[in-house]
């Protein structure tokens, strides 16, 4: 047999994306699951035991999602639970486990990205990003204060492809989660408890030992443009002097993202506001709204420091919005979480709200949206009910 | 030469290194360790299952179940014996999913994604009938012994060796033919 026959079989082949892939996707959930070996043996010798409040279902559907809902059966007694910040404030409950599990499997990942400077170690806990929106969560270890101290944290700077991008909000998680009904409760499951000043006393100190950062970013460049397809850009995070630990630490990544979407055409008046919504574009964590809303100078009044009544003169907003109602019927309000709204140029009536939610959805389970009236007296979200809304079906 | 053996040495070294780092369940090297056997995995899995789709599960697969069995692998030195009896395995296993034959003799065939980046190898492999083509690999593409491909398909080494010798006849037929054609295209 010529020696060029065999030849052919023993030559290098180039692996395909779709394998390459499926392997990350493993050594991710291997990663994971190291970790998670670890902190467990850490509170075991440190005589704690955790209450993964989150190591539920959502944590498999999670994990199914990553991995494209596979039908791999060495998965089924593992889980990767969410930092407990990003659960408790993205309200992922049971019920919207499934949905996330509906949702795109790049809308969650769990980037392995550190950087340990002076004893502290900075990690990606997880990220969520869909076409406008960017949850980050980050562990920080090694940061030595009593549980209910508040820690500090300088800077944190963002860039994306390399260039600084704006408008986001960040803050360490307190450890203090609500309820349905408003009523305070600790992560850790310890007693709620208050300072002298009525003040919840917080516990910095997730149960590994660890803090956590949240972070919620609806990225516009310098000049205030909103940068959207996230998926495939890198971020790079800075993070600069803990307390008085100084040094920078530096994260860089390229973002998973999901481009699932629904976008509706519309032509809705919104009853007599003025306002009519053109284009909705709702992503699993995030809400696009563009009005038609022809500019109106409103005076309106305010107090400067020294006490006095200024005026001033602002432009009306369109009814803003306020909530969700699914397919299956249950109304969802409270959701608006930040975003950026304005018009989208000087010399137009287009104005575009872009809405970071409180929650995860399935954008193809969402029946409408829901506009609160102006006329509306109700003075708490949670007091929002169909009645006081415009609804805009997307169908 | 002896800068050859060095480097014979250090790899080896440094794969045994791997695999002892891998059984005391450190992510890091066990991800370095089945990442240099990616190629072996893809040109195993591609052999059996002739998509890349099927491949890519298969390997996923394989890696999971490796990280969780390596530390019951008694003897470092089987290592690739061992994964690659786990990926052909777990190869099996989708291709019943896929309510196709179970047994080794009713490989797929007929079903290659014609991949430009790998032309040659693709057409090699479709060339072949199904019962040598993954034991040419075995032997070719993956240095495996006779015996060990025995064991790591449950079958004779007699059959091993027989498989070998028509798979290699059928190939040298198949590139025969194939330079007769380019000769006639020629004139």
């Amino acid at each position: 047999m010529s020696k060029n026959n065999v030849d052919i079989l023993m030559q290098d082949i180039e692996i395909p994306d779709i394998v390459q892939k499926k392997a990350q996707d493993a050594f991710t959930k291997i990663r994971w699951e190291a970790r998670e070996e670890e902190d467990n043996m850490n509170q075991e010798k440190a005589g704690k035991k955790n209450k993964h409040f989150w190591q539920t279902r959502a944590a498999a559907a999670a994990l199914a999602v990553i991995l494209g809902g596979g039908s791999l059966t060495a998965l089924a007694a593992t889980y990767i639970h969410l930092s407990g910040g990003m659960q408790s404030h993205m309200n992922i409950s049971d019920e919207q486990t499934a949905e996330l599990q509906n949702t795109d499997d790049s809308l969650l990942s769990f980037p392995a990205v550190s950087d340990t400077q002076d004893g502290i170690t900075v990690s990606v806990a997880q990220c969520l990003v869909d076409e406008s929106n960017i949850r980050l969560a980050f562990y920080v270890d090694g940061y030595e204060l009593e549980n209910s101290v508040e820690p500090e944290l300088e800077y944190l700077n963002i860039l994306l492809d390399g260039q600084p991008a704006n408008n986001y909000d960040w803050y360490f998680y307190s450890g203090i989660d609500w309820t349905d009904n408003k009523e305070p409760v600790m992560a850790d499951g310890s007693p709620v408890l208050e300072n002298a000043e009525g003040e919840i006393i917080p516990n910095y100190r997730i149960a590994d030992g660890k803090m956590e950062i949240d972070l919620n970013m609806s990225p516009v460049d310098e000049n205030g443009k909103s940068i959207s397809a996230l998926n495939g850009r890198v971020i790079t995070v800075f993070l600069q002097n803990f307390g008085e630990h100084t040094g920078t630490w530096t994260l860089e990544w390229t973002l998973g993202g999901t481009d699932t979407s629904v976008e509706a055409k519309l032509n809705e008046a919104l009853g007599n506001s003025g306002a009519t919504v053109t284009v909705v574009k709702v992503s699993p964590i995030s809400i696009d709204i563009y009005y038609d809303f022809a500019k109106r100078e409103i005076v309106d009044t305010d107090v400067d420091e020294n006490g006095n009544t200024i005026e001033y003169t602002d432009f009306s907003e369109p009814p803003r919005f306020v909530g969700v109602k699914m397919k299956d019927g249950t109304v969802y309000t409270g959701m608006f979480d930040g975003g950026t709204c304005g018009y989208e140029s000087a010399d137009t009536s287009i104005y575009i709200a872009q809405i970071n939610l409180s929650r995860v959805i399935n954008p193809e389970n969402v029946q409408s949206l829901l506009f609160l009236k102006e006329d509306s007296a109700v003075t708490g979200e949670h007091e929002i009910t169909e009645k006081e809304c415009y609804i805009v079906d997307l169908y | 030469m002896c800068a050859q053996r060095k480097e014979t040495v250090w790899f080896e070294q440094s794969m045994e290194t791997l695999i002892e780092r891998a059984k005391r369940k450190e992510p890091n090297a066990f991800t370095e360790l089945m990442q240099s056997q990616m190629q072996n995995m893809y040109r195993t899995a591609r052999a059996i299952l002739m998509n890349d789709e099927d491949s890519a599960d298969a390997i996923q697969e394989t890696i999971l179940v490796c990280w969780e069995k390596l530390k019951d692998l008694k003897e470092d030195k089987y290592f690739r014996t061992w994964m690659t009896r786990i990926l052909i395995n777990k190869c099996y296993e989708i291709i019943r999913e896929n309510q196709k034959i179970s047994y080794i003799q009713e490989l797929p065939e007929g079903s290659i994604e014609m991949d430009n980046s790998n032309l040659e190898w693709n057409e090699a492999m479709e060339n072949l009938d199904e019962k040598y083509r993954l034991v040419l690999i075995l032997y070719y593409g993956e240095g495996f012994r006779t015996d060990e491909i025995a064991r790591m398909l449950k079958i004779p080494s007699s059959t091993v060796r027989t498989r070998l010798s028509r798979g290699r006849k059928q190939l040298a037929e198949y590139y025969r033919e194939e330079s007769a054609v380019g000769k006639e295209r020629v004139i």
